[in-house]
């Protein structure tokens, strides 16, 4: 397998469970029928990154990219029409960016699977198409796990400040950064009460 | 033990939360063992004694299966991946209460996803036959 495509072959499973986590998060703060949709959604990314990672490819690829995509076209149209008026916006479009993460390469499972279907030649000369040399079992691991870290922290650089910014994660403020005097030098230190309990929502200091 | 990704990953992974486990007692001099506020470690990431105590027994747990077989730091990376990820959503719902007892801030939610999103890959992803007697 070539080496760009070893590293990358988990990135869509991972940014199913970062889309799962922050549309899960999404539903939280929302109400009634958004609620019930983000939450099945959220549910489905991170049990279908679950059992992909499991299987070791995408899972049901025509399904996942109807339903990315159809996804993705509702949320721009209830985003045009202020349906989701009270969703917040970073979480939103982070949640439409790791869809469209899982999509893109989901299309591409999905066209190679109907070529199979198209017959044993045609999946054969493909193959042939696309062979790589043999890769060494040791150098194959190196990449899989560096690939792996790669994708888990550029997924959790967008989540966690997605995260932070739902309705959850902002009723989540003051925590650990506040400490009384002499404790540490956090971001809210010169600018808090020094009680360990600054509940300020407005302060800069607070924002994730 | 370098053909394997989840030997390499359990090693790797339980060697520097053992590393952060010992570092964060140097922050947490005069904090409560469950205090919902605690020191920053590196100036970043809050933690308490009992987060501490929990980053020494997970990293313990990951390095002591990363330097055994492949099955078992495929089962440990597993089990710490999903409690990783449990803990990156039920962080966010605790924190600011008093049932934050790991003193968590948004760093640690960070560093929490990403061990959690990549121990979980490694232990559902890789060695699926899990070739126990070949690492």
């Amino acid at each position: 397998m070539h080496a760009p495509a070893t590293m990358t072959r988990t990135w869509p499973m991972l940014a199913a469970l970062g889309g799962g986590l922050v549309l899960a998060a999404l539903a939280a703060g929302a109400g009634g029928a958004p609620r019930v949709v983000l939450a099945g959604l959220g549910v489905a990314a991170l049990g279908w990154g679950v059992l992909s990672l499991r299987s070791g490819r995408p899972l049901a690829p025509r399904t996942v990219l109807a339903t990315s995509v159809a996804s993705l076209l509702l949320g721009g149209v209830a985003v045009a029409t202020g349906g989701l008026a009270d969703v917040p916006g970073l979480p939103l479009a982070a949640a439409g960016l790791f869809l469209a993460a899982v999509a893109l390469p989901v299309a591409r499972a999905a066209r190679g699977r109907a070529r199979d279907r198209r017959g044993p030649e045609a999946s054969a000369a493909a193959r042939t198409a696309h062979a790589a040399p043999a890769t060494a079992p040791a150098r194959e691991a190196r990449r899989s796990l560096v690939g792996l870290a790669i994708g888990a922290v550029l997924v959790s650089a967008l989540a966690t400040p997605a995260l932070a910014a739902t309705e959850a994660g902002r009723t989540a403020v003051p925590h650990g950064e506040h400490g009384g005097p002499g404790l540490h030098g956090g971001p809210g230190g010169p600018g808090g009460d020094g009680t360990g309990a600054d509940p300020a929502p407005s302060d800069p200091a607070h924002d994730h | 033990m370098k053909n394997s990704p989840n030997r390499i990953a359990a090693t790797v992974f339980g060697a520097v939360y053992v590393l952060v486990g010992l570092l964060g007692f140097a922050v947490t001099g005069g904090v409560d063992l469950i205090a919902t506020e605690g020191g920053l470690l590196l100036g970043i990431f809050a933690v308490n004694p009992l987060h501490n105590v929990a980053h020494l027994a997970i990293g313990g747990a990951l390095l002591i299966a990363g330097l055994s077989t492949v099955a078992a730091a495929k089962t440990v990376n597993t089990i710490v991946g999903a409690a990783y990820l449990l803990l990156g959503v039920v962080g966010f719902f605790i924190a600011g209460t008093p049932a934050n007892i790991l003193a968590l801030n948004t760093p640690d939610h960070f560093l929490h996803l990403a061990s959690a999103i990549a121990l979980l890959g490694v232990g559902l992803g890789a060695e699926r036959t899990a070739r126990v007697a070949t690492a």
